[in-house]
């Protein structure tokens, strides 16, 4: 259904609800979490730094501010005539930029080692462009070739096929804050 | 002016602060900047913060994290607390910016107290032009009529402090 396949759909719900997001991640009542490293790689020596709000864990509600943010969801499945079975994971990230010299974008990485479809959400517009590859179930000695490399724009909405490796280039100039869903 | 402790906790308690700060389970809270100024902007992108305790009605705040700093406040044993939050900032790609001199509240009883969790280029200024360096595990006081600023760090991915305001 989704194989390989990429889309981009701007302002995949409506201004209003957008702000109403964005005002809402950046209350001062919206709790963020530190993580170490954004990119979840144990084995990465990047250790860049974010905040994450867990919505969905598991399949599970972990947030009081998951339901209202399921229009994300419910659209882009419509817009790709989608229906998942479930929503797995559902996390918000906040990253400042860092400072850091090398320009060199995070570790490449996907989300989970099974199929499943991902629908990143941009809160904000920003810096920090988002980078699908080619590749797929990718060995240690392949080189990653770019398929698309994504702006963040609020209220874009960026899905694809899990399984292609992505990452993303660092904020240098503004707050990047994106939701990122991963549906079975 | 000052007075400047260094290993201010026993460096097991230090290391459990700076663990629960930098891990999955503590929250913080963005504001857009630490001083209310917006021109900051400019360099700041605001930071993260988590207040532990506030006296001010009708805004009262007491964390369920509040334990996390009581080893601290069994050695400042201040008379009245008013206010208790750390913060967390990332660092900005001009060198050692300083921010705006400014009071944190003002009262003839009045300190102003800055544990510093983690070491890095960044520092406390005092409006004598004093400046105290952010050093792991350091605790700095001094009156609360006394304005100043944080010279902002570029060495670390974030900086963090707590800081204690209080009634002697």
């Amino acid at each position: 259904m989704y194989e390989n396949k990429l889309w981009i759909f701007d302002n995949i719900i409506s201004v209003d609800d957008q702000e109403h997001i964005k005002n809402e991640f950046f209350n001062k009542n919206f709790p963020w979490f530190f993580i170490s490293d954004i990119t979840n790689n144990s084995n990465s020596n990047q250790k860049r730094p974010a905040f994450q709000h867990t919505l969905i864990k598991d399949s599970a509600n972990n947030s009081e501010y998951c339901e209202w943010l399921l229009p994300i969801v419910k659209n882009s499945e419509d817009k790709i005539k989608f229906k998942s079975e479930r929503v797995e994971h559902g996390r918000a990230f906040l990253q400042l930029p860092l400072n850091i010299e090398k320009e060199d974008c995070d570790e490449p990485h996907v989300d989970l080692n099974y199929k499943h479809l991902v629908v990143l959400y941009y809160v904000v517009t920003s810096d920090g462009e988002t980078i699908i590859y080619n590749e797929q179930n990718k060995n240690n000695n392949d080189k990653y070739t770019i398929k698309k490399s994504i702006k963040p724009k609020q209220g874009r909405v960026v899905i694809f096929d899990g399984r292609y490796y992505h990452t993303a280039n660092q904020p240098s100039n503004d707050l990047r804050c994106v939701i990122n869903y991963n549906l079975i | 002016m000052h007075e400047i402790i260094d290993d201010f906790l026993p460096k097991a308690v230090h290391k459990k602060i700076l663990d629960v700060f930098e891990g999955s389970h503590f929250p913080w809270y963005y504001t857009k900047n630490s001083t209310g100024k917006a021109h900051l902007d400019e360099v700041s992108h605001g930071q993260f913060a988590h207040i532990f305790f506030r006296s001010q009605h009708p805004q009262y705040m007491l964390s369920v994290h509040f334990k996390l700093v009581e080893p601290m406040l069994e050695i400042i044993k201040p008379n009245i607390l008013i206010r208790i939050k750390a913060n967390s900032t990332a660092p900005i790609q001009s060198d050692n910016k300083v921010g705006d001199f400014h009071l944190d509240y003002s009262s003839p009883k009045g300190m102003v107290g800055i544990y510093y969790v983690n070491t890095n280029d960044g520092a406390t200024v005092l409006e004598n032009g004093e400046v105290i360096e952010s050093v792991e595990n350091r605790f700095v006081k001094f009156s609360s009529d006394i304005k100043h600023a944080v010279r902002r760090h570029t060495n670390v991915k974030n900086r963090i402090v707590i800081n204690f305001n209080w009634l002697d």
